[in-house]
């Protein structure tokens, strides 16, 4: 899940929303492309991903009406909305008895007022940077340092897209956007450990466009991981 | 022998009368069509035939969607689904072990069609 600042002020805001109305079972947020960006405390990943799997497929079949703008399950124990709101997707599960103008107001009011505010501060948040699942090699040896090493065209694909406040300011000062590189990345194990560390671009020549990340030894220990395995990669804010 | 007759009798007549109510509700204003599915046989009419393909493989990916969303979420049975795009709505449901899926124009009341079914 996106642990950037804005992921987690729309987690904050469901909370609290599950706080103000107990019938809400079950809510989380993904982008139209399937990208989850946070959900309640309550339900986990796999469920996430098990809905959204089942809902991507819908949204491609339910072209043959348009494109998908809402769904509503009505179950034995309880209700499912999932609203598109701007371009993103909300999903709520309610008991059978939720008042349907507190949904109304959830998903029509708070969320997007919640979601413009977010805007306001940051107006190009929405172009979030998926992580990138990367092979792990590891460093060793003497001049190892504590730096990773990445692919300078995926550091450079990054610096493009993940680069909302130079362009900002950019915007506001009339200068030119000067992009500036990504220094760190925030890698994170699917065993559930993570870490922050500097970045640079991969030095060996054989070793470039491989889908590789290049580790020293010393924090594939700390993150338990071993050379070949998978992990994900993202730049750090 | 008798009571298991019966009982399909009476699961062939409550058919029978829900393909009557459709007969009369695909003849209201803003109506599509109607997919109704059963084990062994299945009754379609779309305004439209030129979509029966597309409308069939919606209605069976709705059922297959609310099923699986349902069970992950743990909320039991699916009692209806509802999938509305910019003008069009579909409203699936499971009547005497038989999928019903009506498309519809975005305005069409579904929750009168349902208590209607129901």
């Amino acid at each position: 899940m996106n642990r950037d600042p804005y992921a987690i002020a729309l987690n904050s805001a469901l909370t609290e929303i599950k706080k103000a109305y107990p019938d809400i079972k079950n809510s989380f947020i993904f982008t139209k492309n399937g990208t989850i960006i946070t959900g309640d405390q309550e339900t986990d990943e796999k469920t996430m991903n098990n809905v959204l799997e089942s809902f991507e497929n819908l949204k491609e079949k339910a072209k043959a009406i348009g494109n998908l703008k809402s769904l509503h399950i009505t179950a034995k124990n309880g209700k499912l909305t999932l609203s598109n709101i701007k371009d993103m997707h909300l999903l709520l599960a309610t008991s059978k008895h939720a008042d349907k103008n507190h949904i109304y107001s959830i998903t029509h009011v708070i969320i997007p007022t919640i979601l413009k505010t977010l805007e306001t501060f940051a107006p190009t948040h929405l172009q979030f940077t998926p992580p990138k699942k990367l092979i792990v090699d590891t460093l060793t040896g003497f001049f190892a340092g504590d730096s990773v090493q990445i692919d300078a065209e995926i550091l450079m694909d990054w610096t493009k897209n993940n680069n909302p406040r130079a362009r900002v300011k950019a915007a506001i000062t009339e200068e030119q956007n000067t992009q500036e590189s990504i220094n760190q990345v925030q890698i994170e194990t699917f065993g559930g450990n993570a870490a922050v560390c500097k970045v640079k671009e991969i030095n060996d020549q054989n070793l470039k466009g491989k889908n590789m990340i290049r580790i020293p030894e010393k924090l594939c220990k700390t993150l338990e991981i071993n050379k070949g395995d998978l992990v994900k990669v993202k730049p750090a804010l | 022998m008798l009571e298991k007759n019966s009982k399909t009798d009476d699961t062939e007549n409550d058919i029978e009368k829900i393909q009557e109510k459709l007969q009369d509700i695909k003849d209201q204003e803003g109506i599509i069509g109607y997919i109704l599915r059963g084990a062994k046989k299945a009754s379609i009419d779309l305004k439209d035939p030129t979509k029966i393909i597309d409308y069939a493989v919606l209605s069976s990916t709705a059922f297959d969607a609310g099923h699986n969303m349902t069970e992950a979420l743990q909320m039991g049975e699916v009692d209806t689904i509802v999938v509305e795009s910019e003008e069009t709505k579909l409203l699936s449901m499971n009547i005497n072990n038989h999928r019903l899926s009506i498309f519809m124009e975005k305005s069409v009341d579904h929750n009168k069609l349902y208590k209607n079914l129901k």
